[in-house]
């Protein structure tokens, strides 16, 4: 196996532990008031909201933990010695680029809405409220593109 | 050799197209998209739901239905 | 005409960068309409250069000429009727062999014809070996290479125009059929040629070739002809499906012989593109992966335009405030105010949603995943009677039903695009879910949520039945078949996406509308007579008609305010709320409408779940109207679409009303 598909596939494998177990907690608390509870106990569910900033969002978890399969699958392409694998880690990383750009520019209308129209349901708003794993993970991503780029550089138009 | 038709063909198979029996309005369209008599056909996958099927054909990828890949008749090479 | 003006038209297979390269010429002098007495889009620029006035016309992207579809024939149509000075068919360097398929059917209309060699930069890096020359020399036309994307070769190319422009004298060449054919052709040929008006107008061997290929477009141009007799004779001694398969073998078979000279090394290996859908198109992540993608362009587009639906409102409240206080007498000051700055600025909240799905819809196109997403949700599709391309249109009408209705161009098949426009409607847009927010959190508490998702699933229901419906009744048939292209993936150019956005959007503004403001003064001249009574009150004759209307909406639970609400509703959906705090008196204080709903006797849970169902369906607003007149071309389906519409959202809320009242609620 070639060194670098070597690094990539630990980068897949950690990509996709980590989107699949935040996905999951983001599906556990979006879907369940309940569980939402569970997890409050003081110090995790600080930790889950103010440290990770992971919110409760059902649908979101599931898109973070479909990114994380994405990996998983690459990973396990990979260390079966399947060059193919390499895409799996291309489109992960190219969604999770996807996602984070989405994120990002719903973060902009916020500003946009906060700033220049004043609305007052935003009075609380801060720009902490709109970081989402979907953000600080996608900027993994970016390093890891950057670094990857000549391998993966599809055709332009 | 035998004549079999292209949707039964499997990933990675590549074929020789013997006869397009397709009738009508939709012959003409696979004839324009290179479905001809001696072209080389490679069947690249299926769609998630196992229709249409993808196939690669005169350097490009062309997806069509089962129904039309029925009648489309190939031997394996 | 005046020498210095040259007319070019560009002609080449869909996927190749045509638009790319029109924009790359004309920039931003474009002129968008449709082609005359069809719905294909006509785009047209003209570029200043050299001191040549250039036209360029932008033809349908078709992979034949063979009148297959409608653009096909608007393509050819062109090249033959009005003879253009030059065509340029771009060429997808990386793509030679069926793009050449084309070409040689070019080269049958005789016409002057460069080719522009895109994309050529894809090709050369994967190692592909083009030879130029031997192009230029056997294709018997002068051949360009350029790269659309980055602007390189665009002047080359215009300095060829102008070349041939001024080399009057017509070199071409042609296909050989083989014996048997070519003496058919000459048999043909021979009898037309006594026709000396058609001998001048048409290449007489195309006009022979297509008619051995069973052309029923040919066959009617010549259909007034005093030859077409014999042909007709000519034509019914021969196996036309035999024919018609050995020219377009001998086609391929020529470009079999000429492909290895032109280029080698071509077209080896799969490429990166293949191994990206090997994940996009996966057997077990390809579905959820597409959902995810379209959920992901609807948090954007709600996320990202709501601050800019929010400056419109503003921006329209300050004018009509302005209006109000400084114009005289008061019912102009009404008719300006509440009629069309009120009514025109409701529609126009929806442009910052519609602009952002264009641009997300062209960056699909662009990038290629357009045609992935229709071969994975065609089986699905198919089972209720539509096409895979349809799903994408669908899915747009959550967002806003006109640019869904606008997104159906991409569908081929006249009917399959027609019952697309028509089960649009149904598919639950953003602007009702204002109503339902109202109603559902008023009388629903806890189930609030359910109940609003049901009005999703029931608008994807009746869509779904409709189109069944359809297909059994008045477009009968099957759905087109699925022969599409998968074209590579490719980064999407921003400035594409811009411009496709910015047409798009502009033109939903003009079309639409003029037909917008036709509606809104309707409902204001209603809302505001007979003279001197309060606007849209119980004396009006909007009220009037409310009350006309009561006994039909009384089964359904409504009474004269619902019915009266319903009616404004046409404008805008969301505006059925708005009417209503007027009706009730409270304006648009939230919290006071939520009393006096629950304090008015005629409202209860159940005619309100029976609005709701009511409003999802009852009829497309006015600006989804005017789109379904444009894009069908045709007041009869538009007309079709609101009584359809009214009829079934009629039968459906009776039956959960009665039928609710049946069960005790």
């Amino acid at each position: 196996m070639k060194r670098d598909n070597r690094r990539k596939m630990v980068f897949a494998l950690f990509m996709g532990f980590v989107y699949i177990l935040f996905g999951t907690i983001q599906l556990i608390t979006g879907s369940s008031k309940a569980l939402l509870n569970l997890t409050a106990p003081e110090n995790l569910g600080r930790f889950i909201t103010d440290v990770l900033f992971i919110p409760p969002d059902a649908i979101g978890g599931f898109v973070l933990i479909l990114m994380g399969s994405v990996f998983i699958y690459g990973f396990v392409e990979i260390h079966s010695g399947r060059e193919e694998g390499i895409a799996y880690v291309y489109v992960g990383i190219l969604l999770s680029l996807i996602f984070a750009g989405i994120y990002v520019l719903a973060a902009v209308g916020n500003i946009l809405e906060v700033y220049i129209l004043k609305n007052t349901a935003f009075a609380d708003w801060s720009i902490l409220d709109d970081i989402r794993p979907e953000i600080y993970l996608g900027f993994i991503s970016l390093l890891s593109y950057l670094q990857w780029k000549d391998d993966f550089d599809i055709e332009n138009d | 050799m035998s004549e079999i038709t292209l949707d039964t063909l499997k990933p990675g198979d590549l074929a020789k197209i013997t006869k397009v029996r397709v009738k009508g309005h939709t012959r003409r369209k696979l004839f324009d998209m290179g479905m001809v008599a001696g072209s080389e056909i490679e069947l690249i996958r299926k769609a998630p739901l196992g229709d249409p099927i993808e196939f690669r054909i005169k350097g490009y990828n062309l997806s069509i239905r089962k129904d039309e890949a029925r009648q489309i008749f190939v031997h394996i090479i | 005409m005046e020498n210095n003006k040259i007319r070019v038209a560009l002609a080449g297979n869909p996927n190749v960068g045509k638009t790319t390269l029109f924009n790359a010429i004309t920039g931003s002098r474009q002129h968008v309409g449709n082609w005359p007495g069809v719905t294909v889009e006509k785009k047209s620029g003209t570029k200043i250069y050299k001191g040549y006035e250039i036209e360029i016309i932008d033809l349908p992207g078709t992979y034949s000429l063979t009148a297959y579809s409608m653009d096909e024939i608007v393509a050819r149509d062109f090249i033959i009727e009005e003879k253009p000075d030059i065509v340029i068919q771009i060429v997808d360097a990386s793509n030679l062999e069926r793009n050449l398929y084309l070409t040689t059917q070019l080269m049958e209309l005789q016409t002057e014809m460069i080719i522009a060699l895109n994309m050529c930069d894809l090709a050369l890096e994967r190692g592909d070996k083009l030879y130029l020359d031997k192009m230029e020399e056997i294709l018997a036309a002068p051949v360009v290479k350029t790269v659309a994307s980055r602007n390189i070769g665009i002047e080359e190319l215009l300095d060829k125009v102008i070349e041939e422009k001024n080399n009057e004298q017509y070199h071409g060449h042609e296909i050989g059929y083989g014996d048997e054919i070519e003496g058919m052709i000459l048999e043909i040929e021979k009898v037309l040629i006594a026709d000396q008006e058609l001998a001048d107008r048409y290449p007489l061997r195309w006009i022979s070739i297509r008619l051995l290929e069973g052309d029923m477009n040919v066959m009617e141009k010549i259909s007034k002809s005093p030859a077409s007799v014999a042909i007709n004779d000519l034509l019914d001694s021969i196996d036309q499906e035999e024919y018609e398969a050995d020219i377009a073998d001998k086609r391929y078979e020529t470009i079999n012989a000429i492909f290895p000279q032109l280029c080698t090394r071509c077209n080896v290996k799969l490429s990166k593109s293949d191994m990206i859908d090997r994940v996009l198109t996966n057997k077990y992540l390809g579905i959820p992966i597409f959902l995810a993608l379209m959920w992901g362009a609807f948090e954007l587009t709600f996320a990202f335009a709501t601050p800019f639906t929010g400056m419109i409102e503003i921006g329209f409240t300050w004018l009509a405030n302005i209006v109000a206080d400084s114009l005289q007498p008061a019912w102009l000051a009404s008719l300006i105010g509440d009629g069309i700055i009120g009514g025109v600025g409701a529609v126009l909240t929806f442009v910052p949603n519609i602009f952002i799905l264009f641009f997300l819809l062209s960056l699909l196109e662009g990038s290629g995943y357009l045609s992935r997403a229709a071969f994975i949700m065609d089986r699905l599709m198919y089972k209720i009677g539509m096409h895979g391309k349809s799903f994408i249109p669908m899915l747009m009408g959550f967002g806003c039903n006109v640019p869904a209705i606008m997104a159906t161009r991409s569908i081929e098949d006249e009917k399959d695009r027609l019952i697309t426009i028509l089960v649009v409607p149904f598919v639950s847009c953003g602007a009702r879910l204002p109503i339902y927010i109202l109603f559902a959190g008023t009388f629903f508490g806890r189930q609030a949520g359910t109940v609003v998702f049901m009005m999703y699933v029931l608008g994807i229901a009746v869509a779904v039945a409709s189109a069944k419906l359809l297909r059994a009744t008045l477009v009968k048939g099957k759905p087109a078949p699925f022969i599409m292209e998968m074209p590579p993936y490719r980064v999407p150019t921003l400035k594409t996406s811009l411009i496709h956005m910015w047409d798009n959007g502009a033109m939903y503004i003009k079309k639409a509308g003029s037909i917008i403001l036709l509606g809104v003064v309707i409902i204001w001249l209603l809302a505001s007579f007979p003279w001197g009574i309060e606007y849209g009150s119980e004396a009006s004759y909007v009220g009037m008609i409310g009350h006309i209307f009561e006994p039909v909406m009384e089964p359904l639970g409504f009474d004269w305010k619902i019915t009266v609400s319903l009616i404004f509703g046409f404008v805008a959906k969301e505006i059925v709320v708005a009417s209503m705090g007027v009706l009730f008196g409270v304006g648009d204080n939230p919290e006071a409408l939520t009393q006096s709903l629950i304090a008015d006797p005629a409202i209860t849970a159940l005619s309100s779940l029976s609005l709701m169902v009511f409003s999802l369906l009852y009829m497309p607003c006015v600006a989804t109207l005017g789109v379904i007149k444009k894009e069908t071309g045709s007041w009869k389906w538009t007309l079709f679409a609101l009584i359809y519409g009214v009829t079934i959202a009629w039968i459906i809320a009776f039956i959960v009303y009665q039928g609710g009242k049946l069960l005790g609620y």
